[in-house]
């Protein structure tokens, strides 16, 4: 309430979100969210699948309505004052959303023309993107002939042709190889710098999250935990050993005696929470022989996500969406 | 942006040069059949004045101008008198086939009914009735001569018109007789379709005619072609506006006394 | 490297809101254009079929309904049946067009294009105002292609036709394009639309006194006896029987109904179906 009227550009919040909630028939997605992201930040929300995380982007996207609570686009509310809350965003979505059969030039210039900016600054702004994505040269090829790094970075491109001051990514860097990945967070730290832009990040890399300034970790449409990687590891992180017993009859040892501490068994291999300094030592010394391989591993967000979701992060199977999609790409009816 | 707007422009203008293209394409035959035989063939009835007539030096209106068609297209005419043509109202009566003539001439109204049947070609001759007087319209209880013919004009409105206008009516059988009881003073004006009217006025000075109102009846004539024959119907079309052009189609109007009649004085 | 940025206070929000809008509804139109242009499947389509309606079918029924002897013909219209047909042929290269503009939709809606443009300011209703505008310019224009063929078909047409005629066929087209929409959002699965395009378009089509006169000489009652009952029902219900009824009235000057009707359908058509459309568009 209180930034309702202030619309300073050094907007001290870049996204409020207070108790935000949202209900699937009897499923909730959302469960009384709130947060802030600070102006300028880069902020992560990491969550296994279903866990509510597109549920929370599309609210603030405007593209789903919340059944209760508020969000605030720098300012803007999302539900009251969708087109002015559009204006100031961008969105990156996981699968791409250009237009396979424009050119680039022609697809960043749909997307000026649609958020209103006027034409010398489209044109101005268009090359300015382009040239940071490194794309110019391409600028009169058609989409279709990109490739998927390429295209994510030209979305990019696309998302800040407008004066969005908060940058929604989901997923920027999914199914592209290192070196891609590696060159879109180059941009994105530029940009960020060069827009006082506000990032906010789904991913699945957690290499990619130790670089944010703080992390959500979001499950069963709660907020599990908020914070800076480093102050999430002190708190929920902890050394695991990975453990491949010898044979069965270890594993049932193993099964009862570390009940509290066993966090998954998967494949043959156990992972188990070490609790106390001695617990490696104890351990070794009383099954050491007995175990095909151990390995101790440091405190990671991923054991993080673990220790507050009890899974891990991975990828779902596909679904009829997707081969519906398959079937279009595979030159179906009509396609595009 | 230079690049795909040249190309997608490059598509469609393929794309209507083909189609523009494929419109040139010879839609049938006929043409290619007359051409062929080096004849074009026209039925005819055995007379109706002034569009055909019995008579060699002046064979009638659609003669001269089919004839002059043939011509142009280094064709020649073959006429083909079908008796029944011009008695009977009903064409179906008429039993005039393709395999008889590519035209019907001499008495085709180029009404919609017509062209349920054949293609028509307007050649500007009007029929309806006409008033044949001196000067202004005849005072009520005049005594009008009234020539019926054979153009198929109702004949049952323009009795009916006539009466509630106040004139007597006393029938004529020919043109001639129309003439000769004008002449005589028998009659003060005199009523016809309009072919036979130009006969009547030509032969009787001081006489001029006007349209009675078209609710009465009105319709134009032309030539027919066979629903169909598109090719020929095009050639018979060009070479037909190509003789109005030069004055051809005038000059016949003359030859012929189809003198162009004021349209709207209906009295 | 600088960056420029416009802050918003500059200006008014209905003046931001106004430019949207108006840029907005010129870039999806634009697109819906551009990519007609760019799908050589779609615009070979709109080529082929007049060719194969007109060219290759007019000319291969012509011996059948071409006159043979005075006063006894099949077809009792005073038109050829290329010249019969010819306006429904502008309006099946319509249907065909306006459907694939719905197909579109779907694709935006799976390839998630949809979304580019949900999460922009353009208010929703704009957006699919301006999407079915540019499918509905495509479909117009499709429908122009057949009317390169009238040469062809012997039907003579003027400036004036034409310009009337493309006002018809806009109405008709917008009025279509909303019906595909409407289709399309009833389609999950993308399978099985051949199939239901099929079921559309080509019924809709062949209902629609497009290929066979209701003859209008004939009194009702006589019409019944000439086609059974129930296709002539069928006939009359079906709303393209007007629209082509009042393409044809444009074109060849013949009515088979009140000329009245049938812009006053197109008009119904597109109000009516564009509202459904946009009811179902802001619901979801």
């Amino acid at each position: 309430m209180a930034l309702e009227g202030t619309t300073s550009p050094m907007q001290a919040i870049g996204v409020e979100v207070a108790g935000l909630t949202k209900r699937y028939g009897s499923v909730l997605a959302l469960d009384h969210v709130s947060f802030d992201v600070k102006a300028g930040e880069l902020f992560a929300l990491l969550g296994p699948n279903g866990a509510g995380k597109t549920t929370l982007l599309h609210i603030l996207c405007t593209i789903l309505s919340p059944d209760e609570g508020t969000a605030r686009i720098a300012g803007a509310d999302v539900v009251r004052n969708p087109l002015r809350a559009r204006r100031r965003l961008g969105v990156v979505f996981q699968e791409p959303s250009l237009d396979d059969r424009l050119t680039l030039y022609e697809n960043l210039e749909f997307h000026g023309l649609v958020y209103g900016v006027p034409a010398a600054l489209r044109r101005q702004r268009i090359d300015e993107m382009l040239a940071v994505v490194e794309l110019s040269e391409w600028r009169d090829r058609l989409v279709r002939t990109l490739s998927v790094g390429m295209k994510r970075r030209l979305e990019i491109a696309r998302a800040l042709v407008h004066d969005s001051r908060v940058l929604f990514l989901d997923e920027p860097t999914v199914g592209l190889d290192a070196q891609s990945r590696a060159r879109i967070w180059r941009y994105l730290h530029q940009l960020r710098l060069q827009r006082q832009l506000t990032l906010i990040v789904t991913t699945h890399y957690i290499e990619e999250v130790e670089q944010a300034d703080r992390v959500a970790v979001i499950d069963g449409g709660k907020l599990l935990a908020l914070d800076s990687p480093g102050s999430l590891k002190l708190a929920h992180g902890h050394e695991v050993l990975e453990v491949t017993p010898l044979d069965g009859a270890v594993e049932n040892e193993l099964l009862e005696k570390f009940a509290m501490n066993i966090v998954r068994t998967q494949d043959g291999v156990m992972t188990i929470r070490v609790d106390g300094p001695d617990f490696v030592e104890n351990f070794l010394a009383r099954y050491g022989s007995r175990i095909r391989s151990m390995s101790r591993k440091e405190p990671s967000l991923e054991s993080v996500f673990l220790s507050l979701t009890g899974r891990t992060i991975r990828d779902q199977g596909s679904t009829a969406r997707d081969r519906t999609l398959a079937f279009g790409k595979q030159g179906g009816e009509h396609t595009r | 942006m230079a690049r795909g707007l040249k190309s997608d422009l490059i598509a469609l203008g393929v794309m209507v040069a083909l189609l523009g293209g494929a419109s040139m394409l010879q839609p049938d035959t006929s043409l290619q059949l007359v051409e062929r035989s080096g004849v074009l063939r026209v039925c005819v009835p055995q007379s109706f004045p002034p569009l055909v007539n019995d008579n060699r030096t002046n064979p009638g209106f659609d003669i001269s101008i089919l004839e002059e068609i043939a011509k142009r297209s280094n064709l020649r005419l073959s006429t083909n008198v079908s008796a029944t043509m011009g008695r009977d109202f009903n064409p179906a009566n008429w039993r005039i086939t393709r395999a008889q003539c590519e035209v019907v001439a001499g008495g085709v109204v180029t009404s919609v009914m017509t062209r349920s049947f054949l293609e028509t070609i307007d050649t500007g001759i009007e029929n309806g009735w006409v008033m044949i007087s001196k000067g202004a319209a005849p005072a009520k209880g005049a005594r009008i001569g009234v020539y019926p013919g054979f153009a198929g004009l109702d004949r049952l409105k323009l009795s009916t018109y006539l009466r509630d206008s106040g004139y007597q009516i006393a029938l004529a059988s020919s043109p001639e007789a129309v003439v000769q009881e004008l002449k005589a003073g028998q009659y003060d004006a005199a009523v016809a379709s309009s072919l036979d009217a130009l006969q009547v006025v030509s032969a009787s000075p001081g006489y001029s005619t006007n349209w009675l109102p078209e609710s009465l009846g009105r319709f134009a004539f032309g030539l027919g072609l066979w629903k169909g024959d598109v090719t020929l119907k095009r050639r018979v079309l060009s070479a037909w506006r190509a003789m109005q052009q030069d004055g051809f189609v005038a000059q016949q109007r003359a030859r012929y006394g189809l003198i162009e009649m004021p349209k709207t004085a209906g009295l | 490297m600088s960056v420029s940025t416009v802050e918003d206070q500059d200006e008014s929000e209905s003046a931001a809101l106004l430019r949207v809008i108006v840029g907005g509804v010129y870039a999806i139109w634009l697109r819906e254009v551009k990519r007609a242009l760019r799908d050589r499947g779609q615009l070979f389509g709109g080529f082929s079929r007049p060719i194969l309606w007109v060219i290759i079918m007019g000319v291969g029924l012509n011996p059948y309904f071409r006159g043979e002897v005075y006063g006894e013909v099949r077809f009792v219209v005073p038109y050829t049946y290329l010249q019969f047909i010819f306006p429904a042929v502008i309006a099946l290269n319509i249907l065909y067009t306006s459907v694939q503009a719905a197909v579109s939709v779907i694709w935006d809606r799976e390839f998630g294009f949809l979304r580019e443009v949900l999460v922009s300011p353009m208010p929703r209703p704009m957006i699919l105002f301006a999407k079915v505008l540019g499918g509905a310019t495509v479909a117009m224009f499709h429908g122009s292609m057949a009317i390169l063929l009238s040469y062809f078909a012997d039907v003579p047409i003027s400036t004036g036709d034409i310009l009337s005629g493309l006002g018809l066929m806009f109405l008709m087209a917008f009025g279509l394009t909303s019906l595909g929409v409407i289709i399309a959002n009833r389609i999950r699965s993308f399978e099985g639309f051949g199939v239901f395009s099929n079921a559309v378009i080509l019924p809709l089509y062949f209902t629609s006194s497009s290929v066979f006169p209701l003859d209008p000489a004939l009194t009702a009652a006589q019409t019944r006896v000439v086609y059974p009952d129930w296709l002539v029902r069928v006939v009359e219900l079906n709303p393209l029987t007007y629209a082509v009824d009042a393409l044809r009235g444009n074109f060849i000057h013949f009515y088979q109904f009140d000329p009245r009707i049938g812009p006053l359908v197109l008009l119904a058509m597109a109000v009516g179906f564009f509202t459904i459309a946009l009811i179902e568009f802001r619901r979801n």
